[in-house]
């Protein structure tokens, strides 16, 4: 296998000499988004995250991953986690603690190093109880040896029903996942609430591995594993066989670190959890970390590789033709200049689904409120007084929370999927996902003289097989770019809906996006269900302190919680909605720009070989040239996909298609046995 | 006589905030359907377009759906807008579809009489929520399919069918 670090070197190395070649030649659109694709390659991260219920062991088990002698994550008996914690590899040890504090109006984060026995006065619910510390991220550099090739392990606070701010933290960090530890244990079986989460994080990241850890406490962790085995299975709607649940003892893996017991070592099966893992790792690493950034490189070359083509072919056949391209490219600038100041339909247009949906916001939001005061009636009808009682009062407030949050997050999903639909749309009605230059010599209506692989014998096969069916070269490459806008705007959708602004910030957003999200994001994670306990927490203190209610002050308490919620994230979410939308309307302003910079360059250096004195035959032997060195640097940018391809041992899994199927009706309350009559209307 | 629990439900939702915000005052309701989610009983409620011409109302395809409980009418459960739905992509609403009132009303001459008509229809609303509540069967089904397709707009029964063929053709006799 080639060693990673090296073939990360050459790779960054030929994106420098892409990015050199291209401006040599004149392109420099091209050559600034190669630029841009090595720095995004350079920061990329493989991120392997770890999800589950409080307590099922995942801090635990991320310490016992890393084998660092004093462990870094904070574990303890009761709730721990309660920020995410990012570790990944640095020469000198290093930890940031981000908090997020209210400046001018406005949330800015700010970022502190402090020392590693500090970590648990951050992100422990021991040292910062609720977060009140405003805590978004930790960030720890180690020179931990299995870091050093890109791998970053992420921790997250517990997805459980009792604490909504931790799972909406969570979730919102599930986009950037390329591998999930989805954490059960032995002691008990998986709820309804993790499968849950389990799907939803499924949408994003297809690649999950389900340690079940604490197999030392319970002899029989079998019947759990078999019973979580079935369950997953049915939620992700995939079969047994591909649910591969691996019994782990993190404590004995800890106790061999300290004594180098083998016998701690075999019990704990980390031996065989690691395995798996490293290899899920190597076989995802090269599909994650290099294919989409050669693949870009590549595509921004081939259009170079088009246009000199094109004027080789041009000049040779029919000169004349030359000045009618330079028309049609002219003609395409204008059209993406009129989308800029007079041809504004597709702004109105989505400034209208925009509308609508906000409207199903309100109207969703209210449905959530509904379903909630629903399940607060139908709990005060079966428990009766008993829901006064401190125990039972925080049970159904947790789970009409729970009802709230699970709505919010299906609704949050919604409208990311609608706006990804949406600027699909524009983008077709646009005519964005056919290349302009493309469109510009299609309608030249010409034949060249020759044939292309008898002047350029190199050009590799698989441009042959794109080029056929077109009159001449330029072929149908223009889709990456439409995939990077529709990719941009997932990112910015989920950045405004799902995640807290560092964390974007974190994975590659600019600055100036992360504070602009940070204005309305951090109001809407963390804080949205969880965060605003009003007249409820005020209750749930009278209950607790014994104080006297009875049902109409829970009733009252629980509905005005319920209602300032609805009220509340309707605000967040119209907020979101606005900001969304300007995003959209700004990434297509940006493509505009794009484009009309690469037909600018395309125009310019056809201008070039027209004006030029020199005879047409030194001109040709010139574009001849050019057109071999670029080639030959594609060659290049092959070779190297092809060795990032043999670090794919494994084949990739195909079965692990999405799954969308229904989310369960809740089991907390177990709906009464009746025999429901038959009607023909209903 | 009593006023019918179905309109008054449909009434508060129809004067409630909520509705103000979501949907177009212009629109007018139309008969609604039952729906149980999560055993739990929901009224359907479409909305439609419809414009004053010489002869009564020009009628526009239905625009709208909200799904309200039936215990508690000033809330919702879900707000659906036809026009943007995949099945519905066809339906033109530049145009009319069909004028009031429709041949079936002929012998009702008055507003009034129309008036009463209707309300007789939403008693028979009433039983069937009052059975379906009860866990028993509906005894009014034949009088119920009688008003229903009396009082059923032809034209925009097409759409009603589209929001629930179940219930609508369950009670359309034609
Ligand atoms: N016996 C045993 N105990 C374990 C194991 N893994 C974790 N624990 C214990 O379980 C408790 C919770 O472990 P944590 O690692 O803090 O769990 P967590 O999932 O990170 O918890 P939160 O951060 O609160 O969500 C601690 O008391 C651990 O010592 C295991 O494999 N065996
Ligand atoms: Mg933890």
């Amino acid at each position: 296998m080639p060693d990673l670090f090296v073939l990360k070197k050459d790779t960054a190395e030929c994106f420098q000499e892409g990015a050199a070649l291209a401006r040599r030649l004149g392109f420099n659109a091209a050559a600034k988004t190669i630029a841009e694709t090595e720095k995004d390659f350079l920061e990329k991260k493989l991120m392997v995250v770890t999800v589950g219920e409080m307590k099922r062991g995942k801090s635990s088990m991320l310490n016992a991953l890393l084998g660092e002698k004093e462990q870094i994550f904070p574990v303890n008996a009761s709730v721990a986690t309660n920020a995410i914690t990012i570790v990944r590899y640095g020469e000198e040890e290093k930890v940031e603690v981000v908090t997020e504090e209210r400046k001018k109006g406005i949330m800015l984060p700010t970022t502190k190093t402090i020392h590693r026995t500090e970590i648990p006065n951050y992100v422990s619910e021991q040292g910062n109880p609720s977060n009140f510390k405003n805590v978004r991220l930790l960030k720890v550099e180690i020179p931990n040896p299995l870091l050093k090739e890109g791998i970053v392990f992420v921790d997250t606070p517990g997805v459980g029903s009792l604490n909504i701010s931790h799972a909406e933290t969570t979730y919102g960090f599930l986009p950037n996942a390329d591998l999930l530890l989805f954490v059960s244990d032995a002691s008990s079986g998986l709820t309804e609430t993790e499968l849950n989460f389990l799907k939803r994080g499924y949408k994003y990241c297809k690649n999950v591995l389900f340690p079940l850890t604490k197999k030392d406490t319970n002899p029989r962790y079998k019947e759990i594993m078999e019973d979580n085995q079935y369950k997953i299975s049915a939620a992700l709607g995939i079969s047994i066989d591909e649910v591969t649940l691996i019994p782990i003892s993190n404590t004995a893996k800890i106790r061999y670190l300290e004594t180098q017991s083998k016998a701690a070592l075999a019990s704990s099966n980390f031996p065989e959890f690691e395995r798996l893992m490293w290899s899920t790792i190597a076989a995802k690493r090269g599909e994650i970390m290099f294919l989409p950034f050669l693949e870009q490189v590549r595509q921004e070359t081939f259009k170079i590789d088009e246009n000199i083509v094109a004027q080789y072919q041009l000049l040779e056949s029919n000169k004349e033709k030359m000045l009618e391209l330079i028309a049609n490219l002219k003609k395409e600038i204008e059209k993406y200049k009129s989308f800029e100041s007079t041809n504004l339909q597709w702004k109105s247009e989505l400034a209208e689904s925009f509308a609508i949906m906000q409207n199903n916001n309100i109207a969703a939001l209210s449905s959530m409120e509904l379903e909630a005061t629903n399940h607060l009636e139908d709990r005060i009808t079966a428990l009766g007084v008993k829901i006064c009682e401190p125990e039972y009062y925080k049970q159904v407030y947790n789970e009409i929370n729970n009802i709230m949050s699970e709505r919010l997050l299906e609704l949050k999903d919604q409208m990311i999927d609608k706006t990804v639909e949406e600027v699909n749309r524009v983008n077709i009605s646009l005519g964005l996902n056919v290349d302009s230059c493309q469109r510009a010599l299609d309608g030249l209506n010409f034949t060249p003289k020759k044939d292309l692989d008898v002047v350029f014998p190199k050009r590799k096969a698989s441009e042959d097989a794109i080029r056929k069916g077109t009159k001449i070269s330029r072929s149908i490459v223009g889709g990456s770019k439409i995939g990077m806008v529709i990719g941009g705007l997932l990112g910015a959708a989920l950045a405004v809906f799902a995640g807290p602004a560092v964390i974007a910030a974190e994975l590659g957003t600019t600055v100036a996006d992360a504070i602009f999200y940070t204005a309305i994001s951090s109001s809407m994670t963390g804080t949205s269900i969880g965060g605003f306990l009003g007249g409820a927490k005020g209750c749930v203190d009278a209950v607790t302190q014994g104080r006297d209610v009875d049902i109409p002050v829970v009733r009252k308490a629980l509905t005005n919680h319920i209602n300032e919620s609805r009220i509340l994230l309707t605000k967040i979410m119209n907020e979101g909605m606005i900001t969304l939308k300007g995003r959209v309307i700004n990434s297509f302003e940006t493509e505009f720009t794009a484009k009309k910079r690469e037909l600018e360059d395309n125009i310019k250096q056809i201008e070039i070989t027209v004006n030029s004195t020199k005879p047409d035959q030194e001109k040709l032997e010139e574009l001849k040239r050019n057109a071999e060195t670029i080639q030959k640097y594609m060659v290049r940018l092959e070779e190297l996909k092809d060795t990032v391809a043999s670090l794919n041992n494994t084949e990739q899994d195909s079965v692990f298609q999405g799954n969308t199927g229904d989310i369960p009706v809740s089991t907390l309350v177990p709906e009464a046995e009746k025999k429901e009559m038959e009607y023909s209307f209903l | 006589m009593e006023q019918s629990r179905m309109k008054e439900v449909i009434h508060t939702f129809n004067h409630s905030e909520l509705c103000r915000k979501l949907i177009p005052a212009e629109l007018a309701s139309g008969w609604p359907c039952l729906k149980k989610v999560r055993g739990k009983l929901y009224i359907v409620i479409p909305y439609f377009n419809r414009m004053p011409v010489k002869s009564g109302y020009a009628l526009y395809p239905i625009y709208c759906s909200a799904t309200i409980p039936w215990k508690m009418p000033e809330k919702m459960l879900d707000f659906t807008v036809y026009t943007i739905q995949e099945n519905w992509k066809d339906v033109d609403y530049s145009k009319p579809v069909g004028f009031f009132k429709h041949k079936a009303l002929e012998d009702i001459r008055t507003k009034d009489e129309y008036i009463a008509l209707c309300n007789r229809l939403y008693r028979c609303y009433d039983e069937m929520v009052l059975a379906v509540l009860e866990n028993k069967p509906f005894a009014g089904e034949e009088k119920m399919a009688g008003l229903f397709s009396k009082l059923m707009e032809p034209s925009l029964y097409p759409f009603y069918e589209k929001i629930n063929k179940k219930f609508y053709s369950n009670f359309y006799k034609m």
